[in-house]
């Protein structure tokens, strides 16, 4: 856990709703200094209005936000956003379209800043943020990949207690995506800035944050290691949502369970004889070719390294398998499914883990 | 192939040229001929005179704008749908009708003075003749140009800009300095190009309130049959105007890519918190509204009330057919300048710069002249080359036309430039005519551009004097001729009513269109 | 393929020059053509109306609308009238066109123009503007005018176009007084309108009002006065100035108003209204302005203001008239002249004494009871056809600073 002093955003019991409805539902969540923060959920989950009210941006209706020690909302206080310390990198970019790069960069340094120091803390930004040469150019010049370390460069340049970057890489190019997200978790990790990163795609929570954040419904779903949500997901929703998922009945007996597919190892704490359900990865599942198995290959997806096949149990249950591209069966034709995880399985009872 | 809409762009040009065709017939020896006139002290002294209330006027009442817009867009205040009407209303009041009403009022034997003298005070108020006179009239006329282009800039702005700025430690006011301003500045010019258009070209309020400006000078010439004279010193008017067109084309192609392309999302405004200024801001805009509509607005009841005639006799001297030609005359040319701008616009891109260059300065010029001398140009030009024309509506709109396109033209680039003409290709990639785009791309796309483009175009046609009086057909008359017949004649109260009626008729379709915006806006949110 | 944009600018830049290359060509056409039209024309139109009576007389119908109007006339007992109707009589058919080109506005001549067109049948558009813009209008569409008739405000904006009018028949200038009409015959005058000093009655007496227009530039009326150098009637009056009095001493006058801090005023109506309010104690207007004023404001002298004359006679006392006149490329002539006449008809003169309160000019009809009798102007002996040199007064004008160059 998070030592008490080295706590650099602290946010409790935050409400705030929209219409009589609650986008934000009681919300209480520790980040650690220099500690990056996946934030992820469907669309509607109330990820961009939580950002919002974390910078002052929008005004929760409850609850208390402090920042490095600093309390900047509660029901007395609500320090206005230019007061917070706080920067934000947006989904649209939002830069400056009458400045170059480096004023963009250079906008939020106060001026009564050392001009030296200034400079050079703005050439050392446009290095790292790979921008150096694009210094005089124009928004409108730039690419969106550009665009978005310009716009890492300018909230980094007050040096904020705390970064909210409101799903940074939605609008851009896969393939920018992936060197984009390696660079900015180099650049943050190397500032040691705190940051809450929000996404929604999976993979980009996994890669980019230290601990995730599962929003559903205004409500955390889970919060927790990265390694954990995939691994132990508290609940269903978790499980579907970050990853693929398929759950299998079995039957508890000592640390094994046994399902129609095998019998496999379980990490839970439950008693013989329960009916759990079983939590599946499509790497946990394997398939051979077998005219009289026990289920049949309803499609597949090619995903160049492996296939995703979605197979029909004899029993009715679907599930998917994860499968090297070198298996290539047809689709209709007889598997035998067997469970191979090589690991312990978690179970559920009532969509939430046991 | 040889598109359509390149000979009709080629007409287009002619057409704006015929004033010059004439000016340079009566006016290039007449220049030559009197060329140590020009530089006489009396001259100079002119041109300084009417630079000064220019520069005045554009400037006062684009900084009257610019709070008005912030007051109106980006603040919480109170009964913002009245103000938004009440604040645009002086638009509809004619110069000559304005000054007639200011020196009533404000004049050294005024209402201000009869009130002040039934205190018990005596001796005399300032002397409102003059420049100072000059000053106030005309920008308390001229600033909703200011305010109308700034508002439509403001609510295009990107919010997320305000947002960014805020994040980074910049107040709402050191963000509307840093930030909006820059990415109004196209509509801040524009309608300041448009003021200082107005004032140069103004001849009824500076007459009225006895300043001496180039156009008075324009006029005076007309009057004693000097037309070469006239036709001299409006190339000179011509030559004064360059600098401000210079600059006012340079902002619109130029600036154009710097400033914010985005839309904003309409629900999700973020409005300034005004508090306990709340009560300062509506006063100061009462005063406005005061000043620039209140007080003309007592004054036309009190022309009207001077009569003996009972209400309906002064009414029935009032012909229907002036409304009619009214109404019909200003739609007519506010459809026709908003055609014309959508095909200029779209079918000379930004890569065809010197063309557009061209077309817009000699639009620019078009609204500089006073409209004398675009109605005689048109006299010269259809009577020779365009005879079966002359003296019919086609001839009258074409000269409003030139008059007023670039008031029509500004705002619609200003939305062509925010939406790109990317859709207007998908949709002619798509295999659609002309036409067809135009109906079902551009002017869905560019609506809030186009309505303001006609509202300004309907407006000033609505009060245009000479260009009517010269131009149209014979037996025609609208309120406009209606008001200046009889003002002259000293028939007040017939003036105040067609005064009243043109008011009125100004009135609705800027209702409208300030409300079809509020329509979509709950759509929006509607659907979301 | 052919790139249209790179010589498009070529084109129009090529065709804009000779465009105007064009235009001054046509320019210089139509200065020699009138002489040629001139001789031409009015032979044709004998001929015209010779056939067209003979084919005319046998319609019957046509007949009973004149009819009406010569009970209505018989009422009135008006000589000038029977003459009208008799020309109408003559005429083919009461039906036919009039364009008249109004310096006046609709709201003065607009009635009477109706009742000449319900008399006659005579369909007649009018184009209503200010005089001397009309007369631009004029010389700028030259001989293809569509105009038949120009009726203006003043002598000057008729005489500036004096080339394009054609001479009018003895009949309808021999009831005109002679200084009420052109010297050569080409217009006549419809009214009479008096310059006067409008006056202040709290601050005037008008005992204490000088003589004639030299009397202003004393110290006494400092600050006191207004005038409308850009109104067309003032202009008009310093013209006779000049005639009466010579450039130099005119000149000197204007100088003397100016160093005197005369108030500008666009036009008359401001003025009468600012010496009602006592903003000028004297304003130099034409006559008429005033009585609308006081007959807004009520009985008694709610208006504090009156017209003087001025009794020294001189330029000051200049009655001008409103001239009308027939333009020589007119089609539709006996319509022209019918128009004519009838301005100059009791009928009508009768209207603008009693709706305008203008002078008459012929003999027969009252002047209005509340104006000054002409007979106690002192007029100059001057003819008004000499007044048509208002281009000469703006230069004087603009050359004593009292307009700006």
């Amino acid at each position: 856990m998070i030592k008490n002093d080295e706590i650099d955003l602290e946010v409790s019991n935050l409400s705030i709703s929209f219409n009589k409805t609650k986008i934000i539902d009681d919300i209480s969540f520790n980040l650690g200094n220099g500690e990056i923060l996946s934030l992820i959920g469907p669309s509607g989950s109330g990820k961009t209005t939580l950002i919002r009210c974390l910078s002052g941006l929008d005004s929760p209706e409850i609850g208390n936000i402090t920042i490095s020690n600093v309390k900047v909302f509660d029901e007395n206080t609500n320090v206005a956003v230019e007061n917070r310390d706080v920067g934000i990198v947006f989904q649209d970019f939002a830069l400056f379209p009458h400045m170059t790069v480096e004023e963009n960069i250079s906008f939020g340094i106060k001026k009564n800043n050392n001009p030296e120091k200034k400079t050079s803390s703005i050439v050392e930004l446009l290095l790292l943020c790979g921008i150096y040469n694009l210094r005089n150019r124009y928004p409108d010049e730039l690419s969106g990949g550009e665009q978005q370390r310009v716009a890492l460069a300018r909230s980094l340049a007050t040096s904020p207690k705390l970064l909210l970057m409101d799903e940074p890489f939605s609008n851009l190019d896969a393939i920018f995506r992936s060197q984009l997200r390696i660079d900015v978790k180099r650049i943050l990790k190397y500032l040691k800035i705190t940051c809450i990163f929000v996404t929604h795609d999976q993979q980009e929570a996994l890669y980019m944050g230290d601990r995730i954040i599962v929003l559903n419904e205004g409500k955390i779903q889970q919060i927790d290691k990265n390694i954990n949500v995939f691994q132990k997901p508290q609940n269903e929703f978790v499980a579907n949502f970050i990853g693929l998922a398929d759950f299998i009945e079995g039957k508890i007996a000592d640390n094994y369970a046994q399902t129609e597919i095998g019998t496999v190892e379980i990490n839970s704490n439950v008693s013989n004889g329960d009916l759990v359900e079983i939590l599946v990865r499509p790497d946990d599942v394997s398939i051979k070719k077998n005219k009289s198995g026990n289920g049949f290959i309803i499609s597949k997806e090619y995903k160049g390294m492996y296939y995703i096949y979605h197979i029909k149990l004899n029993s009715g249950k679907m599930v998917k398998s994860l499968s090297s591209h070198i298996n290539d069966y047809d689709v209709g034709i007889k598997v035998d499914v067997q469970l191979s995880p090589g690991h312990p399985l978690v179970c559920y009872k009532n969509k939430l883990i046991v | 192939m040889f598109a359509i809409n390149r000979i009709l762009i080629f007409f287009i040009f002619i057409l704006f040229c015929v004033p010059f065709i004439f000016l340079f017939e009566f006016g290039v020896t007449e220049i030559f001929n009197s060329i140590e006139n020009l530089f006489s002290i009396n001259y100079l002294n002119l041109i300084t005179n009417t630079l000064i209330l220019v520069v005045s006027v554009t400037v006062t009442s684009s900084i009257i704008g610019l709070f008005l817009s912030w007051a109106t867009e980006m603040c919480d205040l109170k009964y913002k749908k009245i103000w938004r009407i009440l604040l645009i209303i002086p638009l509809v009041i004619p110069s000559y009708f304005a000054g007639y009403i200011f020196i009533l009022f404000y004049g050294p034997k005024g209402e201000i003075f009869d009130f002040i003298n039934s205190l018990g005070f005596t001796g005399n108020i300032p002397n409102i003749y003059g420049f100072w006179g000059a000053w106030v009239c005309l920008s308390s006329l001229c600033y909703p140009y200011a305010y109308l282009n700034l508002s439509a800039g403001l609510k295009s702005v990107d919010r997320k800009l305000e947002d960014a700025s805020r994040v980074l430690g910049y107040n709402h006011f050191k963000t509307f300095y840093k930030i909006i301003l820059p990415n109004i500045k196209t509509s801040f010019f524009a309608g300041g190009v448009l003021i200082a258009l107005y004032t140069l070209s103004d001849f009824g309020a500076v007459s009225a309130l006895q300043y001496n400006t180039f156009t008075l000078a324009i006029y005076t010439k007309f009057r004693s049959f000097d037309l070469n004279g006239a036709a001299a010193s409006s190339i000179i008017l011509v030559l004064i105007s360059i600098p401000i067109i210079y600059y006012a084309i340079n902002m619109s192609i130029i600036n154009s890519s710097r400033i914010s392309q985005r839309p904003s999302n309409l629900s999700n405004i973020k409005l300034f918190d005004l508090k306990k200024y709340q009560p300062l801001v509506q006063f100061i805009l009462f005063i406005i509204v005061l000043i620039s509509f209140i007080i003309p607005f007592i004054m036309i009841f009190t022309l009207i009330s001077r009569t003996n005639l009972g209400i309906y006799e002064t009414f029935s001297v009032i012909k229907y057919s002036s409304i009619y030609n009214t109404i019909i005359g200003s739609s007519l040319t506010g459809i026709l300048c908003v055609i014309i701008s959508l095909l200029v616009i779209l079918n000379l891109s930004k890569k065809n710069t010197i063309l557009r260059y061209f077309f817009e300065s000699v639009m620019h010029f078009g609204f500089t002249l006073p409209g004398i001398v675009i109605a005689l140009s048109f006299v010269y030009f259809s009577i020779n080359y365009m005879f079966p024309i002359y003296q019919t509506w086609v001839i009258l709109i074409l000269g409003y036309t030139v008059l007023f396109l670039s008031t029509a033209y500004g705002p619609i680039v200003t939305s062509v430039n925010l939406i790109g003409d990317r859709y207007i290709n998908a949709s002619k990639s798509l295999g659609k005519g002309p036409i067809n785009t135009l109906i079902n791309i551009s002017i869905p796309l560019y609506r809030p551009g186009i309505i303001k483009g006609f509202l300004n175009v309907f407006i000033l046609t609505a009060k245009e004097l000479p260009v009517t009086l010269i131009l149209a057909p014979l037996n025609f008359n609208t309120l406009s001729t209606v008001i200046w017949d009889n003002l002259e004649e000293a028939n007040f109260s017939t003036a105040g009513v067609a005064g009243l009626l043109l008011i009125i008729i100004i009135i609705i379709p800027t209702y409208l269109s300030i409300h079809i915006d509020d329509i979509k806006i709950k759509f929006i949110n509607r659907k979301k | 393929m052919f790139n249209y944009k790179k010589y498009y600018l070529f084109f129009s830049m090529v065709l804009l020059l000779s465009f105007s290359f064009a235009c001054s060509e046509a320019q210089e056409i139509i200065k020699e053509v009138p002489v040629e039209v001139i001789k031409e024309v009015p032979v044709e139109v004998v001929k015209e109306v010779q056939v067209e009576v003979e084919k005319v007389v046998e319609v019957d119908k046509i007949k009973e609308v004149p009819v009406e109007v010569i009970k209505e006339v018989e009422v009135i007992k008006e000589v000038q009238v029977e003459k009208v109707v008799k020309e109408v009589l003559e005429i083919e058919k009461p039906a036919g066109k009039l364009v008249v080109y109004s310096g006046r506005k609709e709201s003065l001549v607009g009635p009477i123009i109706e009742q000449f067109q319900s008399m006659t049948g005579i369909e007649v558009e009018v184009n209503y503007g200010t005089s001397t813009e009309i007369a631009s209008q004029l010389m700028l569409e030259g001989d293809k005018s569509p105009a038949d008739v120009f009726y203006a405000q003043d002598p000057g904006a008729v005489g500036s176009v004096v080339d394009m009018l054609a001479p009018l028949s003895v009949d309808i200038l021999e009831p005109i007084p002679d200084w009420a009409k052109s010297d050569q015959g080409k217009w006549v005058g419809v009214t009479g309108r008096a310059r006067v000093l409008v006056y202040n009655t709290d601050n005037v007496s008008p005992d204490d009002l000088p003589l004639t227009l030299n009397g202003l530039c004393d110290e006494k009326w400092k600050g006191r006065m207004g005038w409308a150098p850009t109104n067309s009637s003032f202009q008009t009056m310093v013209t006779g100035m000049r005639q009466i009095w010579g450039e130099e001493k005119t000149k000197e006058w204007i100088e003397c108003m100016i160093a005197n801090e005369v108030a500008v005023y666009p036009k008359n109506t401001p003025q009468v209204e600012a010496a009602g309010k006592s903003e000028i104690d004297i304003g130099l207007v034409n006559h008429y302005y005033l009585y609308k004023f006081v007959l807004d404001a009520g009985e008694g002298d709610q208006f504090k203001a009156r017209n003087h004359h001025l009794l020294g006679g001189g330029p000051g006392s200049l009655v001008m008239v409103s001239p009308v006149a027939i333009l020589s490329t007119s089609e539709n002539k006996s319509n022209a002249e019918q128009f004519v006449t009838f301005m100059t008809s009791k009928i009508a003169q009768n209207y603008f004494v009693n709706n305008i309160r203008e002078y008459p000019l012929i003999e027969g009809v009252k002047t209005h009871p509340l104006i000054t009798p002409m007979g106690d102007i002192k007029q100059p002996d001057i003819n008004l056809s000499e007044l048509a040199d208002i281009e000469g007064s703006a230069k004087l004008l603009q050359e004593a600073g009292a307009l700006p160059k």
